[in-house]
Parts: structure tokens; sequence; C-alpha cells
């Protein structure tokens, strides 16, 4: 009896199909959910920024860490620049020393200067 | 925000100070000027080439005795260096002055390199061996390639 009821009922349960009625709007509930989680997240790059640039920036730690980092780049670029300017004042050196017993090059420089 | 703009000056404050000090402390040894205005490339020559004092001195005494004798050429120079260009302009065909003008600027460059050279002998004598090849490598490529640019570039 009762293996002729669980078959009936398996048999039942095999053909019982359940096709809910969707929620009403549910497609544009979800089209808006996902646009809101967006906006939150830029939101959220900009409020991690604004929080890193003005509260964490300034604390001692990364605030030395900052102006050292300046410092080797001031030493740096200015190391560079030193080095170039010396080179040319070099350069240019040995052109007016060379301008002042070469009177070819004197000449030159007076036709230049006559220009 | 307040912090934020103080650390803002100072990274602007020490990026200016370590600039400033680092490039005047690296161009400290360049000699811009003599104190007295004067004889600026000497002072460049005594650095370049390391010259000692007495070495200086000579090199010094030699720069002013040849000085007369360089403005003596380059005013003969200029002189047949005109004389040529203006009979260029003049004359619309080949005439014997030119070959004459022709000649005689050769003839006073020619004197003037020679001039020039026994100088910087008399120069790269007064210097240590090593010294004196560089400065004879400068004139030769003074005179050569009429500029020292390429001596310049190779060392750096």
């Amino acid at each position: 009896m009762n293996k002729n009821q669980d078959s009936k009922l398996r048999e039942v349960l095999g053909t019982w199909e359940v096709n809910p009625r969707p929620a009403p709007h549910f497609k544009a509930a979800v089209w808006q959910r996902i646009a809101v989680q967006e906006a939150r997240a830029t939101t959220g790059i900009w409020s991690t920024l604004r929080d890193w640039l003005f509260v964490q920036l300034p604390k001692p730690a990364y605030a030395a860490a900052l102006l050292a980092v300046t410092a080797i780049t001031g030493v740096t670029v200015a190391n560079t620049r030193a080095e170039r300017a010396r080179e040319q004042y070099r350069l240019d050196s040995a052109r007016h020393y060379l301008a002042s017993i070469d009177p070819m090059a004197m000449t030159a420089s007076a036709s230049r200067a006559l220009r | 925000m307040k912090k934020f703009l103080i650390l803002l000056g100072l990274v602007v404050v020490v990026g200016a100070v370590s600039y400033y000090i680092c490039y005047h402390r690296a161009m400290a040894s360049v000699v811009v000027v003599t104190p007295d205005g004067t004889d600026a490339e000497l002072a460049w020559l005594k650095g370049e080439f390391v010259l000692t004092p007495a070495q200086y001195e000579k090199v010094l005494a030699l720069h002013h005795a040849y000085r007369p004798v360089c403005a003596d050429h380059c005013r003969r120079y200029i002189a047949a260096h005109r004389r040529l260009a203006d009979l260029l302009k003049e004359r619309a065909s080949w005439s014997p002055e030119m070959d004459t003008a022709f000649a005689e600027q050769a003839r006073i460059q020619s004197e003037c390199h020679a001039s020039m050279l026994k100088y910087a002998y008399d120069v790269a004598a007064c210097m240590s061996p090593e010294q004196s090849r560089r400065y004879l490598e400068m004139i030769k490529m003074q005179l050569i390639e009429g500029d020292p640019a390429g001596m310049f570039a190779a060392s750096r």
C-alpha cells in the first residue's frame, strides 16, 4: 500500500512544474540596483583617494617618506643639471680660450658681431 | 585639509632647498669669471689642465706676450679678407688682383696658424706630459675641425 502510494506520489511530483510569475518591474529593479552599486563604487574611489590624501598622507610616517623622496629627487635633478652645465661651461671656456689665441676664430667672431 | 596644505608647502620648500644647495655646491668648482673679471679663459685653462701656480705664471706670461701678436694677425687677416671680398663684389670677371688677394689671405692665414701653433707648443711645454698631450689635442682639433667640441664630447 505504502509502496503503491509512493510510486503515485513520485509520479505526481515528477509531473509537477512550478512556474512562478516574476515580480512586477523585476528587470527594472535589477538594473536600478546595478546602477546604484556602480555609483557607489565610483564614489568609493574618490572618497578613498580623498581620505588617503587628506588623512593618511599627512601622518608622520607617510609625510616623512614623501619629504625624503622630494629631497632625493631635488638632489638628483640638481646633480644632473649641474653636470650638464659644467660640461657646457668647459666647452664654452675652451671656445673662448681658442678664440683668444686663434686669429681665424677671432675674425669669425668679429664678423658675426658685425652682422 | 590644513595638514595636507602644510605638507604640500613643506614638499615645495624641501624640494627647492635641496635643489638649490646641491646645484650651487656642484657648480662651486666652476669659475665663471676671475675675481677681477679678466682672463676668465686662463682661469679655466688653469683648472682644466691642472696647472700648478708656477706653470700658470709661465702660461700667463706667454699668453700676454702672444696677445698683441695675435691681434696684429687678426687685423691683417681681416684687412686681406675685406680686400678679397671687395674685389669679388666689384669685379664681374676674373682678374690678377683676385689671385694676389687670395694668395695674400692664404699667406696671412698660414702665418696665423704657424704663430698660434708655436704659442701652443710653448704653452704645452709648461704643462705635465699628460696635460700637454690633452692641450695639444684640443689645439689640433681647433686647427683641423675648427671646433674643440669633439674633444669634450669624447671625454664625457
